[in-house]
């Protein structure tokens, strides 16, 4: 399943091929299903005895490219869609369905001194897709249209590489919970355009009111050479993360208290996130109509946000389990 | 006062919403929390609010150096260099002095907590992972100022407190993380109803705005313009000492207007001298002016 949903694409504002492959996938275990006009999918399942109600959320999108322009002689300039940065962009491959583009620059032996000192911008690339034309490039993309990366999934060791890990592991995670059954009452939404402001998670969860919830989430990890420990914000192989604060909510204490025992109590191995820099949908979903119990439980992702990010499978199991356990426990929280 | 004692950084100001409870209890309000730990003080059936926040900048632990310095990550970059040489305490009672190296373009991971460990170990045992810290406040008073280090939080909470001793048919919200975008009182808006919600802030002396001259009226802030009725009623019930300003700061007088049902909204503040700096000054008779004027508002308007 995370092969699938990471080889689909859903650039933020374009999540349809993603939802309906989640919808096929749970919709049959599920009390009720709904579309927003959001494009977010909400699941409802009743649970054995209700009770509580433990909302997850997991976002569809993905940061990708928007065609702004096609130049005279075939080219298509574009914009990032969600925060990505320009200097991992130069010669990478992106792909609007089977159509595949390059994305490049002026080549370097024409580049004038001053050019090849000065950091190159998002304005000076452009997507090569081989039309010799506007008209030629004209029959098979239109400004508006989005790219996603050109990345497939890979398995090696432990490690897993693929595009948009963030946040189809959290949305793999989601589809697993529907598939079982609970005491408690479960809502499982899938959100649309979290990466460009979590707008979609501002409207799904509106009117849910359910008694916890549970972002789902790929976050960073910078378990890298000559990055010192207190940067690396996770740890690969450290286990699922707990976030205590970010730039956009501050975790419900009390939840995160009963997470942590909870996983200590089951063996599951976890590790704090250590920053608050980023945020993710708890920003929306905490502070909805009143406020909400919210927390972030995350799988750690080096190099996110590009068509090459990498999780460990372990810390993906650490966090499916933490999230059964949650639910099997939700009287108690 | 015991209040300069309560550390409330934003994210962990449950002490700080104790203490005002208890007081507001003692004052005859029904006084609940919600569950964003936001205090909403009631006496009476009146329609008017006053609110303010309750935090201070929150610095939480990330790790430890081999040496047995603190690093930690700061929510709001801005005041990060402001936090260089000062003195701060984790809410275990850890203390520390914020040292860095650098001397401009500072970022959190460029600072320093010495707590006095001189290894890993024995930070790890003193100070967990998570565990947050605020600027202690130090306090200097003499008959007319306050001086502390990051006091100008607690100024527009005594300014509520004084209000709620002598205020009837009023709401009093006391809102957690307000410096995050005034997340708190946005939570609480979608469940709250008032028909004027009058806020306390503090605003940076300068150019037309003194220290010790008075209450101010904010006539405009970073996000909004405050409503003109209630803005006009304001100037009007702070009498002969009163000021008027604007600021650049987002003081978040627009949340009432686009949340919930939406409410009218107007600003007060009080003036503090060198604002961000260490040992900020307040002025004891900007206090009691600013009290005395939301006091006449609701007078009037009740």
């Amino acid at each position: 399943m995370l092969r699938i949903l990471t080889e689909t694409d859903g650039v933020s504002g374009n999540e349809k091929a993603v939802r309906d492959i989640i919808f096929a996938e749970v919709s049959s275990f599920c009390s009720e299903t709904k579309i927003d006009s959001m494009g977010n999918l909400i699941c409802f399942k009743k649970g054995r005895k209700g009770g509580k109600t433990v909302l997850l959320s997991a976002h569809m999108d993905e940061v990708g490219f928007i065609i702004t322009k096609i130049t005279d002689d075939g080219f298509l300039k574009f914009e990032t869609v969600g925060g990505v940065d320009s200097k991992i962009l130069l010669s990478q491959m992106v792909r609007k369905g089977d159509l595949k583009g390059i994305i490049s620059l002026k080549a370097v032996h024409l580049l004038t001194k001053e050019e090849r000192e000065k950091a190159f911008s998002e304005s000076d690339l452009f997507i090569d897709i081989g039309a010799k034309s506007k008209e030629e490039a004209e029959k098979v993309v239109s400004v508006g249209d989005y790219f996603a990366f050109d990345s497939e999934y890979l398995s090696q060791r432990d490690m897993i590489k693929a595009k948009a890990l963030d946040d189809r592991v959290g949305c793999a995670v989601l589809i697993d919970a529907l598939k079982k059954e609970w005491d408690a009452n479960l809502i499982c939404t899938f959100v649309t355009q979290e990466e460009v402001g979590l707008r979609g998670a501002k409207a799904a969860v509106y009117g849910l009111k359910p008694d916890f919830a549970i972002v789902v989430e790929g976050t960073s990890c910078n378990n890298m050479p000559g990055i010192p420990e207190e940067k690396r914000v996770t740890n690969f192989d450290g286990g699922v993360a707990v976030s205590i604060m970010d730039m956009g909510s501050v975790a419900n204490r009390d939840l995160v208290s009963k997470i942590t025992a909870i996983a200590d109590e089951n063996k599951i191995n976890w590790q704090y996130k250590a920053s608050v820099k980023g945020g993710n949908d708890a920003g929306a979903i905490s502070i909805s109509e009143g406020g909400i119990k919210t927390a972030s439980l995350s799988v750690p992702c080096k190099y996110i946000h590009s068509g090459v990010s990498a999780m460990n499978k372990n810390d993906y199991l650490s966090c499916k389990e933490l999230i059964e356990k949650i639910i099997e426990n939700a009287e108690e929280i | 006062m015991e209040i300069f004692e309560i550390l409330s950084p934003s994210g962990r100001e449950e002490n700080m919403i104790s203490y005002i409870k208890a007081f507001g209890e003692s004052q005859g309000y029904k006084c609940n929390t919600d569950v964003f730990g936001n205090l909403i003080c009631e006496k009476g059936d009146g329609k008017i609010a006053v609110e303010c926040g309750v935090d201070s900048v929150a610095l939480m632990k990330i790790g430890e150096t081999d040496s047995g310095m603190i690093k930690v990550s700061v929510p709001s970059s801005k005041e990060v260099s402001s936090l260089v040489g000062k003195k701060v305490k984790f809410l275990n009672g850890v203390v520390g002095v914020v040292r860095c190296d650098k001397t401009e373009n500072i970022e959190d991971s460029d600072l320093n907590i010495d707590i006095g460990e001189t290894d890993k170990e024995g930070t790890k045992e003193k100070v967990p992972m998570g565990e947050f810290a605020t600027l202690c406040a130090d306090i200097t008073e003499n008959e007319k100022f306050i001086f502390g280090n990051g006091i100008s939080v607690y100024a527009p909470i005594i300014t509520a407190l004084e209000v709620m001793k002598n205020a009837d048919d009023t709401a009093f919200l006391f809102t957690t993380q307000k410096k995050f975008a005034g997340r708190g009182l946005k939570a609480l808006l979608g469940g709250y109803e008032a028909d004027t919600v009058i806020s306390i802030n503090t605003i940076p002396e300068k150019d037309e705005v003194k220290c010790t001259e008075g209450a101010v009226v904010i006539i405009k802030e970073k996000g909004a313009v405050p409503t003109e009725k209630v803005r006009k009623a304001l100037i009007k019930a702070g009498g002969e000492k009163v000021q008027v300003g604007a600021t650049e700061d987002n003081l978040f007088l627009d949340l009432p207007l686009i949340c919930g049902k939406g409410a009218l909204t107007g600003g007060v503040c009080i003036g503090v001298r060198d604002k961000g700096k260490a040992y900020e000054g307040i002025a004891k008779a900007d206090i009691k002016s600013a009290a005395e004027l939301i006091l006449n508002y609701i007078n009037k308007v009740n």
